[in-house]
């Protein structure tokens, strides 16, 4: 009976997805929906690849799974993911259906799934991926993802023996990940920066797991992302297998001691969050088999993709475009400290996140991001566009911003309008993942404005 | 004038320990005493506060905290009693409750039972919502996201009778507890930051006079503009993620 209705439930899932594209459509989702309705342990029946990376954690999943990926394919291997589609088990299913001939065989033998974390139990214990790998895990949205609590429990309840983790050894929350049954790969940036924040951000871990006592901290490079041990108890940060050394700008390369061996590496991008996710590939690949030259051919042909983050030059001033998720406040306080940190004297930056058409979305996260950056001199201009101006003007001056530099204005585009370029030595373009094309257009329309006074 | 801060290490989520940072820039003349929960005792025990705050937590954390709070029920009830302030908001009023149940992970335990309600927790039905009305004659605003409900009669003492929104639970209109001046509420994030007036309202309870919030005209701003658009008929209250 189970195999009757897990067949006509791949059967209505593929007729669904020729038809979203006959129609032009993407079928990245549906189809997957429609099975598992169908089918509810429709994942437990679908052909499975011989080989599963997983890729989880609150922030740089979409990064890293698309790195390991592209890695993956420029190495020869014929693989499938969920990139261009959901994180959730209906996007999960969709792909794996996209894989599967009629009988629900799998045609590919490699994938790389992304996975939303709160999806975990819906798809871990039937597809027991090889690899799981987890970013890390911090406060997302208050709505969604409640807690780091909440996130840890549901991810160790729905992973197997099978799996093996390759997890943040610099995260304490994500590096606890699994049961003693697991086998576990731990990977870090080992370099510091010397530019870390002390802002207004919050940690979401303080006392120790095993004793309560407060943890010690050996540094910290934002939020809990750092080395931590315990004086009440023998707790302490994992040793990583795989740890970034040394990064040499100049040369655009880094360092990492994997296991017993050094090697050096082509830089994707020097925002530390970024040599955190590239440290997540390379394990995992490394893991996997690849060797240290097919990473490097890899990488060196990789890039963030735009819609994340993107710098042009414009009249000789800076334009950078930097992705600031909503409603995830580290990921937020990340961007806004990335601002902070780059070069330029004279910054004047436009910022469009929270941006709801009802105007009342629940703003309590904009109170866990850490907007003490924005009262850096550096930052002389902000520019906040759309409903909840008012609220960003409180939230900034709390953490100590001059009101007299912030503007507001609902309208996205208008933004532009309250720039002033001469005023300036460089632009930045802070967005939702929800507004790419508004940004896009926002910064066609900056470049625009820095060209014009540049007459 | 002092403001006791508990477990503010522990308790931070959803931006409810923001309301502290907004309060002394409203009190900067306020004693802000943070006790943790690696701490021996509360300030409290020893001596008279004027405040005392206690923030979100993690479900995992509320027995924790409990526990610490225990021994001193009966001292926590004279500060009732005598109408020191507190303000428990998001989940933390519900360690005041009589019991915590966790439908997931079948744990019950019993909360410190100052209010003889019941708080059930399931870790598959996250909450959010909205809610609008009256407190001591001030309209309130503000968010919910929570995996709990409560149960019970809190019809002698509430903190808001909802205009829009649910109240302990999905069916009640009745959100929160009071009891003199203890205010709790499933209100979570920045409280004191929407609600000025009502911050106001807090610091004469506290015995401050001619009380005036900080930051007043920003945040009288935002607090009306919200008030525009909590009165759209086209806002939902309850929502279910």
């Amino acid at each position: 009976m189970g195999k009757i209705r897990f067949l006509a439930a791949l059967l209505a899932a593929k007729t669904c997805g020729l038809g979203l594209r006959l129609l032009g459509r993407n079928a990245s989702y549906l189809p997957g929906k429609v099975a598992i309705k169908l089918c509810p342990d429709f994942l437990g029946h679908i052909g499975r690849p011989e080989t599963i990376i997983a890729v989880t954690g609150t922030n740089g999943k979409t990064t890293v799974s698309n790195m390991v990926a592209d890695i993956l394919t420029a190495s020869g291997y014929d693989v499938i993911n969920n990139g261009l589609g959901s994180n959730i088990n209906a996007g999960v299913a969709s792909t794996l259906i996209d894989n599967s001939t009629i009988t629900g065989r799998a045609k590919k033998q490699l994938a790389v799934l992304e996975v939303d974390e709160r999806s975990s139990l819906k798809i871990y214990p039937y597809l027991e991926p090889d690899y799981i790998v987890c970013t890390n895990i911090m406060r997302d949205s208050v709505t969604r993802n409640a807690n780091t609590d909440f996130i840890t429990y549901i991810i160790s309840s729905a992973v197997t023996a099978r799996s093996r983790l390759i997890l943040n050894g610099d995260d304490i929350i994500c590096s606890g990940l699994g049961s003693d049954a697991n086998e576990k790969v731990f990977y870090g940036v080992e370099y510091r920066t010397g530019g870390e924040h002390q802002g207004t951000e919050l940690k979401d871990i303080t006392y120790c797991p095993v004793c309560g006592q407060e943890l010690e901290i050996e540094y910290l490079r934002y939020n809990h992302i750092g080395r931590v041990h315990c004086s009440a108890c023998d707790f302490r940060s994992p040793d990583l297998q795989y740890r970034i050394t040394a990064l040499d700008r100049d040369q655009a390369c880094f360092t990492m001691v994997q296991r017993e061996n050094t090697e050096t590496y082509p830089m994707v991008n020097d925002n530390i969050t970024n040599m955190y996710n590239t440290a997540a590939a390379i394990a995992v690949l490394s893991e996997f088999g690849l060797t240290p030259e097919q990473i490097r051919s890899g990488l060196s042909s990789l890039h963030i993709v735009s819609s994340r983050f993107d710098r042009e030059t414009v009249c000789g001033k800076p334009v950078t475009m930097q992705l600031a998720k909503s409603w995830n406040p580290v990921a937020c306080s990340r961007a806004f400290d990335y601002l902070r940190c780059s070069e330029g004297e004279k910054k004047t930056a436009i910022v469009m996140i929270d941006y709801m058409v009802d105007h009342t979305e629940n703003v309590c996260w904009l109170y866990d991001c850490d907007y003490s950056a924005f009262a850096d001199p550096s930052i002389t201009r902000l520019i906040f566009g759309g409903p909840r101006g008012k609220d960003h003007i409180v939230r900034c001056m709390i953490d100590g911003v001059d009101k007299d530099k912030i503007v507001t204005t609902e309208d996205l585009f208008d933004t532009v309008n309250h720039v002033v370029p001469e005023d300036a030595d460089s632009f930045f373009i802070l967005y939702d993942l929800y507004l790419v094309e508004e940004a896009k257009k926002v910064e066609a329309l900056l470049k625009k404005r820095i060209e014009e006074a540049n007459q | 004038m002092t403001i006791e801060v508990l477990f503010p290490k522990l308790c931070n989520l959803y931006g409810d320990i923001k309301n502290m940072d907004y309060l002394r820039l409203c009190l900067p003349e306020a004693e802000f005493v943070e006790t943790q929960i690696t701490d021996e005792r509360p300030r409290f025990a020893d001596s008279d506060v004027d405040m005392v705050f206690l923030g979100s937590m993690s479900e995992a954390s509320q027995k924790r905290v409990v526990r610490w709070l225990e021994p001193y029920r009966a001292r926590i009830e004279e500060m009732i009693d005598s109408g020191t302030v507190f303000l428990a908001t998001g989940n933390a009023f519900e360690v005041f409750t009589d019991s915590i149940e966790n439908l997931t992970t079948k744990e019950t335990f019993p909360g410190l039972g100052l209010f003889h309600l019941t708080t059930k927790v399931d870790l598959f039905d996250r909450y959010n919502g909205k809610n609008i009305g009256p407190v001591d004659g001030i309209q309130v605003v503000g968010f919910r996201s929570q995996f709990s409900q409560v149960y019970g009669d809190n019809s002698d003492g509430y903190f808001m009778a909802c205009e829009k929104g649910a109240g302990i639970n999905r069916k009640s209109t009745l959100e929160g507890v009071r009891r003199k001046n203890f205010f709790g509420t499933h209100l979570l994030g920045p409280l004191l930051i929407l609600n000025p007036l009502f911050t106001e309202h807090l610091m004469g309870l506290m015995g401050v006079p001619e009380p005036k919030a900080a930051l007043r005209e920003e945040t009288i701003a935002a607090y009306e503009q919200r008030l525009e658009e909590f009165s759209n008929p086209k806002v939902t209250f309850i929502d279910s993620h």
